[in-house]
């Protein structure tokens, strides 16, 4: 079991998932964002050109070898554009830092679905909560960790939980457990992503509104290798900086079942 | 400016008996009268005033004026006296066109949400046929937005003026300072003590100030005349020709003339045009301003700098507010050694990472020999500036000085006694 969070009231939360991270996978993980940053290091600098976008190489803010992953302007948030053909959907509550770059497509996506957002400080929770009880009904984009203790928050106060939610869940966090709170009556859309605003893993509406939780899509957007463990992607020769045989940290396997969007569905391997 | 003409006409579009209720009930109309119509000076002399508290107890649906597909975003403002926050729509910023004249915003610019949303930035550099570029400010994760700026290639910086001592070292660090050719300050005025550190760590960024309230949608509310030189005023403005500026007596109300010297309150009519989620007729802003030019040359409307805030129970500082109410709730917590009167008194100190607010608790001991160093310890760790942070943890977050305590001067005073005071 492993201790997630401590709630104000002394409430704890524990994973009932063991952790999944092999050595091997975390140390090839590793060695990939080594030649990433090898990589980046050759590509920026002074004289160099201007990249479109830059989201962060870690979702740390204080790692040492934090650099600029860049990302093409015209890359849409298909997770969040998803989210937000959800009906009734009268503002987004943004709860993820702002350090992770994303505002910019988030706020795209918003326009495109001519729904206005609203930035919370993750911290600031009493502004997120009386937010909720003054603009209308809210899909929330948050992060694992964040998304149970604001959750935890609410629930707390007995305050209505948003019915939508974009879940982001790190590459290299312990588990992508649902927080408690986020009970099947609510709609979660849940995606890993391998940097902040790069996701790897994603849910379509249809496995969204089945509830499955911890079952995903292979994003299009990278090529896959997942007989190998760990996994692996190589990025579109698109990319400013294409990802080239990016090791995951951890393993996948593709069920047998197929989803009614028409792709395979994927879960991470114990 | 706004013609007055034009003004009067927004009058009846706010009044729409089918539009939200806000001027309707300001104006104490009846479900059953038609959209007022004024056409004279004097009929708009005698408009209510509208103002925070107003705001703050109107429902959210009854101040929106455009549809949801019309608004981009909330912003958020800490209430008064102890009430929510006050949320208000915002729609595009315009009338921003002035910021060319003293940069080309070719290359990327780091911003916080306040001024602009980063997104907004990215749209002003595409209209002026640029690569949109916006590297989101963090400043909890100063650092990492900076490593990322100097990555990126930034040239400008767009934030609150507060958070210049705050990335400023990372600046310093990453050695980036001189590449920074614009820096656009919101929030507090630019102090004297700013302007020479920002002299310092930026030696070739021209400083523009931003004068805008998280109220306003049509943010500015004050065009600049000139960039921050050096020379006094500091900061000088005059009004976007989509607003219409009056300047009143905040005690009775009566309007000022603007002519050069003239002192009050700045009251502000606003119309950014369709879309607007909310038009503004005279509202009030609390800041006190001066007349400087009664007609500015350049601008043929009258200049005014802001001398301050109207006395206030609450003053904002970096990462929160200081509020008599809270000021009073833990006093009365430890009342065992003083009792609930007081003033706080705001000042700023230059150190070396740049000027920081110093503020100084003037406490009214219940008996001798108060240790006043223990007492302001004690004090800001109960002290709250914003629900996530007390004082104590903002000075260990490095955004101000160490709280200061000292005996209150009891002496009787003529006017009502202010207890906050800026200096």
């Amino acid at each position: 079991m492993w201790k997630i969070a401590e709630a104000s009231d002394g409430r704890v939360y524990y994973s009932p998932m063991a952790p999944i991270n092999s050595q091997e996978a975390l140390n090839a993980f590793k060695q990939s964002r080594n030649d990433l940053a090898e990589r980046l290091r050759t590509t920026s600098g002074h004289g160099a050109r201007i990249p479109d976008r830059l989201v962060p190489t870690s979702f740390d803010p204080n790692d040492p070898e934090l650099s600029g992953f860049p990302r093409s302007r015209g890359w849409r948030w298909g997770g969040a554009e998803r989210m937000l053909r959800t009906p009734g959907i009268t503002f987004v509550l943004m709860r993820v830092p702002r350090f992770w770059q994303v505002e910019p497509y988030l706020n795209a996506a918003c326009r495109a679905a001519h729904v206005p957002f609203f930035p919370n400080e993750p911290e600031n929770m009493p502004v997120g909560a009386a937010a909720l009880r003054e603009i209308g009904a809210a899909a929330v984009v948050s992060e694992g960790q964040d998304a149970l203790q604001f959750s935890s928050f609410l629930a707390e106060r007995e305050q209505a939980l948003p019915a939508t939610w974009l879940l982001v869940h790190p590459v290299d966090a312990a588990n992508w457990d649902l927080p408690v709170f986020l009970s099947d009556d609510l709609l979660v859309f849940e995606e890993v992503h391998l940097f902040p605003g790069v996701p790897v893993l994603e849910q379509c509406e249809t496995l969204a509104q089945q509830r499955r939780h911890g079952v995903f899509h292979l994003s299009d957007a990278y090529t896959w290798n997942v007989s190998e463990a760990p996994a692996y992607v190589t990025g579109s020769k698109d990319d400013p900086v294409p990802l080239e045989h990016f090791a995951l940290p951890f393993s996948v396997h593709v069920l047998s079942e197929q989803c009614a969007c028409g792709k395979n569905i994927v879960q991470r391997s114990l | 400016m706004m013609p007055l003409t034009t003004v009067l006409s927004l009058v009846e579009k706010v009044t729409d008996p089918c539009g939200p209720k806000l001027y309707r009930q300001l104006y104490t109309m009846a479900k059953s009268d038609p959209a007022l119509r004024i056409s004279s000076r004097d009929e708009w002399n005698a408009l209510p005033f509208l103002d925070k508290e107003t705001l703050l107890d109107t429902p959210l649906d009854e101040r929106i004026f455009a549809g949801g597909a019309d608004v981009d975003h909330f912003r958020v403002s800490s209430g008064t006296s102890g009430k929510l926050p006050l949320f208000s729509p915002r729609t595009y910023l315009r009338g921003m066109e002035y910021r060319t004249e003293y940069h080309d915003f070719k290359k990327p610019i780091l911003a916080f949400g306040v001024p602009a949303m980063p997104h907004w930035h990215e749209h002003f550099q595409e209209s002026l046929g640029h690569d949109p570029f916006a590297v989101v400010f963090d400043p909890k994760n100063h650092a990492a937005s900076v490593r990322l700026a100097k990555i990126a290639g930034v040239d400008s910086i767009s934030t609150f003026a507060f958070h210049i001592p705050i990335l400023g070292p990372d600046i310093e660090r990453e050695r980036i300072g001189e590449r920074i050719r614009f820096i656009e300050l919101c929030g507090e005025s630019c102090s004297r003590a700013l302007f020479e550190y920002i002299r310092r760590v930026f030696p070739n960024a021209t400083i523009v100030p931003f004068y805008g309230s998280s109220e306003v949608e049509d943010s500015p509310m004050g065009v600049p005349c000139r960039a921050i030189t050096g020379e006094e005023p500091l900061a000088l403005y005059h009004a976007k020709e989509s607003q219409y500026h009056e300047i009143i007596d905040p005690e009775s109300g009566t309007v000022i003339a603007p002519v050069s010297g003239a002192e009050g309150e700045l009251v502000i009519s606003a119309y950014p045009g369709e879309p607007s989620a909310f038009p503004l007729i005279r509202y009030r802003t609390g800041d006190m301003v001066r007349v400087i030019e009664t007609r500015c040359a350049k601008h043929d409307s009258w200049s005014f700098t802001i001398i301050g805030r109207l006395a206030s129970d609450f003053l904002k500082i970096p990462g929160g507010v200081l509020s008599a109410d809270e000021v009073e709730r833990v006093l009365r917590v430890l009342d065992v050694h003083v009792t609930d009167r007081f003033e706080l008194h705001r000042y700023e100190e230059q150190t070396p990472s740049g000027p920081k607010i110093k503020i100084e608790l003037h406490v009214d001991p219940r008996a001798r020999g108060l240790d006043l160093g223990w007492f302001a310890q004690e004090f800001a760790k109960i002290f709250r500036v914003n629900p996530a942070r007390t004082y104590a943890r903002g000075v260990t977050d490095g955004l101000y000085l160490p709280l200061v305590c000292r005996i209150l001067d009891k002496s009787p005073q003529g006017k009502k006694q202010k207890r906050i005071i800026t200096h």
